[in-house]
């Protein structure tokens, strides 16, 4: 069975929520201070040089990419530094803070003034660019999680979908559920079940241990979920704490959708079970209780009328008698083969047997009916070896057979036909009956399936599963489909794959 | 007694096989049809006064089909049916089906109905005055009631009860028509009908506890026994 929730390819895991921006920043800090140390060599050259203009500017200069790099802060300490190393060091005279004249004031407050505002003015645009891209990187981390947490169907998915997100691979966060007294984790690791407990055990909502945190979810009544993480405050800024929150919440809608989704599933399995039990009471009491009618009704008529009704009558009676009890016997084995097929069929057992041969005599055993069908043979292939069980591929071709004779007119033609192409065997039986509506192809072969047709039936809406359960018993299919002009009816084909080694016992 | 006209309607041919040749021997003219739609033009051409119904037709649900039948014909109308959920054999009841049996059924269980329903078609036109059977003898006009030639006194209420249960004698009649006939509310509660089945039974059963006359269809209604001697249910 293919599982319908699988995801199709393996994904990436998520981005982590906070990419380690502070990282980048021993660079950027050694960068900067290479500038200022440049910055203040090549000044003190100038000023040397007598170039007290050169040497503010190449200062002032160095001020703004010490801003650019290292932002607001280290700026502001660039340009502070700047104008006391300008006044003390550089500026005459040097080695002390002397303003003697208003000549001299000028141009030292212009200066810092404008080492202030440009190391402010980059730095800054810096701390505003770093802002933007801290607050894109994890808009996208929390997308990107918020599309696997989309995603996720099943209570499992949840670990998969959240990974790498909250911390990197080693420190997984962990997720536990618990309803009534039991308390599951949902992922295979549950090193941090303690916290969890005591969370779910007392009124706090979120609880502390070293560096991890619990946290409360909400869910929906009758359930409640804790989420584990790896959380240490002192590496977090407050704007990550707004982050987690709107990853609780996404883990919250997520985890209560699996939920409610698994009770769904649950109710609906039940609800099934609850709908085959009906078709089956109902089957029983239809299948069972007509032929008993029939037999019951000849019975009584002939031991009650047997003197007064006439000897064709009485042979019809005794006749139906028969042909009812054949009918429930059929039908007996048709509910044991069901719950054959429910318990599972065994598959040592299946042996390499020649289809054509027992299609040859299912056909004997139809024809022991008493149709008045005329079966036209065509056979490509001379044997067909399959692995199979041999009453059981014998049930397939009657049951087929039979629904064929039940559904098209007496004496019309049905059609068997055998080929073989790249190693698997198809049988194909044709009738010249009404058909089956495009729609109800696939569901003929539904449990209790009847045709609504008005033709008078008996059939118990069982033979076709059954075909089809023992057909894919055998790695094989069975399918419907309308017969071609000009049976018009419907032709039923059953694929088996073929033995290759003939030399098999 | 006049001819029985029967319609077997089922849409199992093994049924109408065994059913048409019996019941001709027994008298009847029979026709068979295996769907609604054929059901309803053949009862209309044939005029027939009987109808042995399946529930389980493939074409229309039985009970709306009694409504078409007595619409067009007004003939007695037995369900034949598989199903044996007690609301179901109700709603064909109400619907105005005389009387069921259930599948499986032997043939003098089928006889005895179908003459049930002959002598209620054969009552409809002048209402009886008495009722006649083996052991009990009812006046209708005069309210007695004589069990083996003795009189019984009732109650008006039982009185009532045991006057529908007669006038469908051999025939089922439901919870619902007792209530109304012995309350005028088919709703009342259905405590009350079996209290006084039960002082109808200490009247005129032998062993109240193993009635032979006033018999119990349960789920479905009470039944007044007519052919004491071969109505046993079998089940």
């Amino acid at each position: 069975m293919t599982d319908p929730f699988a995801s199709g390819q393996r994904q990436t895991p998520p981005a982590l929520l906070l990419t380690q921006i502070a990282n980048r920043r021993p660079y950027a800090r050694a960068a900067a201070l290479a500038v200022l140390i440049l910055a203040v060599s090549a000044a003190a050259v100038a000023q040397h040089t007598n170039r007290p203009v050169t040497a503010a500017i190449v200062f002032l200069l160095g001020v703004t990419l010490v801003g650019a790099l290292e932002g607001l802060r280290g700026g502001l300490l660039a340009a502070v530094l700047a104008s006391i190393i300008y006044n003390f060091f550089l500026s005459d005279p040097v080695f002390r803070f002397s303003l003697t004249s208003a000549e001299e004031y000028v141009p030292l407050i212009a200066f810092n003034i404008s080492a202030a505002t440009s190391g402010l003015l980059a730095g800054r645009l810096k701390d505003r660019a770093l802002a933007a891209e801290l607050a894109s990187h994890r808009l996208r981390a929390l997308f990107d999680v918020s599309q696997r947490l989309q995603a996720a169907v099943r209570m499992r998915d949840i670990p998969e979908a959240i990974k790498g997100f909250t911390a990197p691979e080693a420190a997984q966060p962990e997720i536990y559920v618990a309803s009534g007294a039991a308390i599951e984790p949902i992922q295979d690791a549950a090193t941090h079940e303690e916290l969890a407990r005591k969370l779910l055990e007392g009124d706090a909502t979120s609880m502390r241990q070293g560096d991890y945190t619990g946290l409360l979810l909400s869910m929906p009544a009758g359930s409640e979920a804790v989420l584990v993480l790896n959380w240490p405050n002192r590496l977090r800024p407050a704007s990550a704490q707004h982050d987690l929150d709107a990853f609780v919440n996404l883990l919250s809608i997520a985890l209560e959708r699996c939920l409610l989704l698994e009770r769904l599933s649950e109710a609906e399995l039940i609800k099934r079970s609850e709908e085959f039990k009906t078709a089956l009471l109902s089957s029983v009491s239809h299948d069972m209780r007509t032929p008993l009618s029939a037999i019951s009704a000849s019975a009584s008529s002939l031991s009650r009328f047997g003197a007064e009704l006439d000897d064709h009558t009485r042979r019809d009676l005794l006749n139906m008698i028969q042909e009812q009890c054949d009918r429930l016997n059929r039908y007996t084995t048709n509910l044991l083969n069901l719950g054959r097929l429910q318990a599972g069929v065994d598959q040592t057992q299946f042996t390499q047997c020649d289809a054509l041969e027992v299609l040859g005599s299912a056909i004997s055993r139809t024809r022991s009916l008493g149709t008045e069908h005329e079966f036209s043979k065509s056979y490509e292939v001379a044997a067909a070896p399959v692995r199979a069980d041999a009453v059981m591929l014998e049930q397939i071709f009657f049951n087929v057979l039979e629904n064929a004779v039940r559904y098209s007119p007496a004496r019309s033609r049905i059609d068997v036909s055998a080929a073989a192409a790249g190693g698997t065997l198809s049988i194909s039986i044709a009738d010249e009956g009404e058909g089956i509506p495009p729609s109800d192809l696939e569901l003929v072969f539904e449990r209790f399936y009847r045709s609504r047709s008005s033709l008078p039936q008996e059939g118990s809406g069982l033979g076709l599963s059954i075909a089809r359960g023992f057909a894919q018993a055998f790695q094989g299919s069975i399918e419907a489909a309308p017969a071609p002009a000009p049976l018009g009816g419907t032709v039923i084909t059953i694929r088996l794959p073929l033995e290759t080694s003939s030399m098999s016992p | 007694m006049m001819t029985l006209r029967i319609l077997i309607l089922d849409d199992e041919p093994a049924i109408a096989r065994v059913l048409q040749p019996v019941l001709t021997a027994t008298g009847a003219t029979v026709f068979c049809a295996a769907s609604a739609v054929e059901g309803l033009r053949i009862a209309k051409e044939s005029a027939a006064n009987l109808v042995l119904l399946d529930l389980g037709l493939p074409d229309a649900d039985g009970k709306d089909l009694i409504s078409s039948l007595r619409a067009q014909g007004d003939p007695a109308v037995i369900v034949i049916s598989a199903r044996h959920q007690e609301s179901e054999k109700v709603a064909a009841l109400d619907a105005g089906a005389d009387d069921y049996v259930d599948k499986p059924f032997n043939i003098d269980e089928l006889l005895a109905r179908i003459r049930a329903a002959q002598r209620r078609l054969l009552s409809q036109s002048p209402k009886a005055d008495v009722f006649e059977s083996e052991d009990l003898v009812i006046d209708f006009r005069r309210r007695e009631v004589r069990l083996m030639g003795e009189e019984i006194k009732l109650s008006p209420k039982e009185f009532d009860l045991l006057r529908t249960l007669a006038e469908h004698a051999g025939q089922v009649v439901t919870h619902k028509r007792l209530l109304l006939a012995g309350w005028g509310d088919p709703t009342a509660d259905a405590q009350y009908l079996r209290s006084y089945i039960a002082l109808l039974r200490q009247k005129l059963e032998e062993d109240p506890a193993e009635p032979r006359l006033v018999l119990t269809e349960p789920g479905v209604g009470y039944r007044l026994a007519s052919e004491t001697a071969s109505n046993h249910r079998s089940s």
